[in-house]
């Protein structure tokens, strides 16, 4: 081949490695040169194998065969065949076949892609902290979710979400023609039971009694706590009001009804107001305001008891 | 068993040779074994109605595909096609590259350069393969190019393959074996009317060997 085109090959910013049908190597660029530190007037007429030895390998040399035979193009890319060339740089490689004068040469051009690399495994980085950050930020969503819809005390629904299911609930009764009851709860003698065992033992009081009203009602009623000492159980798809006074009678009836505080017994004891929708009212503030009167006649009966709007 | 029946059979058992040897060859790259198979092969006229082609396809190739395509001329001339689901493509990639499950977690449906490039190598031992086996059925030399891979939606691969003036389709159902994955699609060869003659008259020449 003559010095003109070697001179452009050597101009070409990739490598270029001429090797004959022996595989030994006719040119070797001035890229190659600097790549490998490897002069072309040590390489020349040696086997490419024994200056790139990760080039040799079974496929490599099936490859060649099958240029020879097919005369087609062959493509090894850097992801797939690491370190081709040197340690600290990838690259593909392409590998043509060339005919001249009976002769065959295999043309090899190595392309670096190695800022491609160093690209990609930016942007995996950056996405496996964008992945991580989100995860965070799913299990801080939940905790707000959690901390804007349920008390932090009991874990029963706080007055947001009541109002929220409450509005629903109206609505599905509204359509369906159903029966709603509203149970309205306070704790008899409850300032006094803080003032004498304090509010460590308060605290533990509303806790029982949230516990008391999940275990004594169905999953489909909704309990949560109003404020204070107060809770409102809401009891849909029921027939008739016969009904919710079962609901209260074992809700009062409960076995459960006390703790013990260092040692001490405190009894528990509630006064529970009942308003029914649609006959006391059609918009849940009217029944939290009625079933609240009848909590206070039942507070004035001596509490313990419960009463139902009238 | 019809002759068209006997051709396409003749046709797949020269195919399955092909791509048997991509498949170990593929297996030594990637150190895993993978399996191809061709379990069906059609000839498609492309002159009649556009949708014909979307009857052939596997139903398997829908929504986005990857597709590596290299050209071929001298005494054949056309142009082959290898054909996936881009989805499927992307476990192979991360299979082939190694890729931890943690960080497969975090892969999503964008393909980088190195990708694009695994497909490209992928598509090169395949079509090659393809190709290489029908021209020396044939026994002539072909001038190919190296594959360009691109990302097509179904629909607009149909179209683009059709309006290319090749008026055969040959249709090769390929199935890819690799772990615990299984990625099914189709290698379609667009070829001129003289070059499918003079694969017939190959095959015809086979029949008559083996059938006197």
């Amino acid at each position: 081949m003559d010095n003109t085109l070697y001179d452009i090959l050597n101009e070409i910013i990739e490598g270029i490695v001429i090797v004959n049908e022996g595989l030994k190597i006719c040119f070797w660029n001035d890229y190659m040169e600097n790549v490998t530190g490897l002069k072309q007037e040590d390489v020349k007429e040696n086997y490419i194998y024994e200056v790139l030895p990760n080039l040799n390998k079974r496929y490599f040399e099936q490859s060649i065969q099958q240029i020879i035979k097919n005369g087609c193009k062959i493509f090894f890319s850097a992801g797939m065949h690491r370190s081709l060339v040197s340690n600290k740089k990838e690259f593909n490689v392409k590998i043509s076949l060339i005919q001249k004068n009976n002769s065959k040469f295999f043309l090899l051009e190595f392309i670096d892609v190695t800022n491609q690399f160093v690209r990609i495994n930016q942007f995996k980085e950056y996405v496996q902290e964008l992945y991580k950050l989100n995860q965070k930020l799913k299990v801080k969503e939940q905790l707000i979710k959690k901390l804007a819809y349920y008390d932090q005390l009991t874990g029963i629904a706080n007055r947001t979400l009541f109002y929220k299911i409450a509005e629903k609930l109206i609505d599905n009764a509204n359509r369906n023609n159903s029966l709603i009851g509203l149970l309205f709860l306070d704790i008899d003698k409850f300032k006094q039971i803080n003032d004498v065992y304090g509010h460590e033992a308060g605290d533990k009081i509303l806790k029982k009694v949230a516990c008391i009203l999940q275990n004594y009602t169905r999953k489909s009623d909704m309990v949560a706590r109003f404020g204070g000492d107060e809770f409102i159980v809401l009891l849909p798809h029921f027939k008739d009001s016969k009904s919710y006074k079962k609901v209260a009678s074992r809700i009062m009836n409960a076995e459960d009804k006390s703790i013990y505080y260092h040692s001490r017994e405190i009894k528990i004891s509630f006064s529970v107001g009942i308003s029914l929708y649609p006959e006391h009212g059609n918009t849940i503030d009217t029944l939290i305001l009625k079933a609240d009167q009848a909590m206070y006649t039942a507070k004035n009966k001596g509490g313990n008891q419960y009463c139902i709007f009238e | 068993m019809d002759n068209k029946q006997i051709r396409y059979d003749i046709l797949k058992e020269l195919f399955n040779v092909s791509v048997g040897q991509a498949a170990s060859m593929l297996s030594e790259v990637v150190k895993k074994t993978i399996l191809l198979d061709v379990p069906k092969i059609e000839i498609i006229k492309s002159d009649k109605e556009l949708c014909e082609l979307q009857t052939h396809l596997p139903a398997v190739l829908d929504g986005t595909l990857m597709i590596s395509s290299i050209t071929f001329q001298e005494q054949l001339t056309g142009e082959a096609n290898l054909i996936f689901p881009a989805e499927k493509m992307k476990t192979f990639i991360n299979l082939c590259l190694n890729e931890s499950e943690q960080e497969m977690q975090y892969s999503d449906m964008h393909f980088t350069d190195m990708d694009f490039d695994i497909i490209r190598e992928i598509g090169n031992i395949i079509l090659n393969a393809i190709v290489g086996g029908l021209s020396n059925q044939i026994g002539i030399q072909l001038q190919y190019t190296l594959p360009e891979v691109q990302v097509f939606d179904r629909i607009d691969f149909e179209e683009d393959i059709q309006n290319k003036e090749y008026p055969y389709f040959l249709m090769l159902y390929i199935t890819f074996d690799i772990g615990d994955t299984e990625i099914e699609g189709a290698v379609i060869v667009n070829l001129t009317l003289t070059s499918l003659k003079e694969l017939m008259l190959i095959v015809t020449k086979i029949e008559d060997e083996l059938y006197g």
